[in-house]
């Protein structure tokens, strides 16, 4: 039996020429495991692709939907942009100075009962 | 290896959908259909607005300047539309709790119910939501940006006594 290093040193005719000569010993089931082996090896690479490209198409699509916002301003003019911020800051204050007099009124109403339990007990 | 292979692009299809969830991507979502009032400023816009000498922002008492530049994103959505109301909510609803937004406020009064929502540290504010419901009337707004929180809440308590 050749060496490795034998083999190695082999031309592709030679190679051939010995692959063809059916008078050489096969071990049994060499042929089902290389193939088994080939076919595994093709798979890896194939998943390895298969990662490698949706990782890519993904990378495309996040830059892509960076680079076009897709959003246009409403206003092209700051003065009125500057306008509809002041409403938005006044309208998010209204809302909180009507939470603070609903809490102010609810207030009241704790410190008028308290009151009259308290005069109730005198 | 092929499941391998579909549970690794599944979780990435997921990831990006998720991570999609923001206040500009609810205003992209809702923008342009019929019935939906919609306001945006984008950074750019607020840029330019810092810029301009003839505007007289703020007075002595609140710099309104500082607020409105370090702001980067104002999206505003108002509806009547009942179908578009609940999907806007629940939509905000989901991207509030996955941004991690502390409720800053919940007031529930005749039918109006009004929350507003903060992220960030106690000094900077990152992001800002208020989400009010009125009878079918939905508001949603959203300011992006990396505001100081007392010059924030300044700025609003002035625009309320105006």
């Amino acid at each position: 039996m050749k060496s490795i290093e034998q083999i190695e040193k082999m031309s592709l005719g030679d190679l051939e020429k010995v692959s063809l000569d059916e008078t050489i010993p096969v071990p049994s089931g060499l042929a089902s495991r290389a193939s088994g082996l080939i076919r595994k090896q093709r798979q890896i690479r194939a998943g390895a692709i298969g990662i490698a490209a949706s990782l890519a198409i993904l990378l495309g699509v996040g830059i892509w939907q960076n680079t076009h916002n897709g959003l246009k301003d409403t206003f092209s003019d700051p003065y009125l942009a500057y306008v509809e911020i002041e409403k938005t800051l006044s309208k998010i204050g209204n809302a909180v100075e009507n939470s603070a007099e609903v809490v102010e009124s609810s207030q009241e109403m704790i410190d008028r009962r308290i009151n009259k339990v308290l005069n109730n007990n005198r | 290896m092929k499941k391998i292979f579909m549970a690794i692009a599944a979780l990435l299809i997921l990831g990006i959908s998720a991570s999609a969830q923001d206040g500009k991507s609810i205003y992209k979502k809702y923008s342009d259909m019929d019935g939906v009032e919609a306001v945006y400023i984008s950074p750019a816009m607020f840029r330019l607005i810092g810029r301009i000498p003839d505007i007289n922002i703020g007075d002595d008492k609140v710099n309104l300047a500082s607020v409105i530049k370090s702001m980067n994103g104002l999206y505003i959505l108002n509806t009547s539309d009942p179908k578009i109301g609940d999907g806007i909510y629940s939509t905000a609803e989901k991207f509030v709790k996955k941004g991690q937004y502390e409720l800053l406020m919940e007031a529930k009064e005749n039918g109006e119910a009004t929350r507003m929502f903060t992220v960030g540290t106690d000094k900077i504010v990152k992001g800002f939501v208020m989400l009010s419901k009125s009878g079918e009337d939905i508001s949603f707004i959203s300011i992006d940006g990396e505001i100081e929180r007392e010059k924030l809440e300044a700025a609003i308590a002035e625009a309320a006594a105006d």
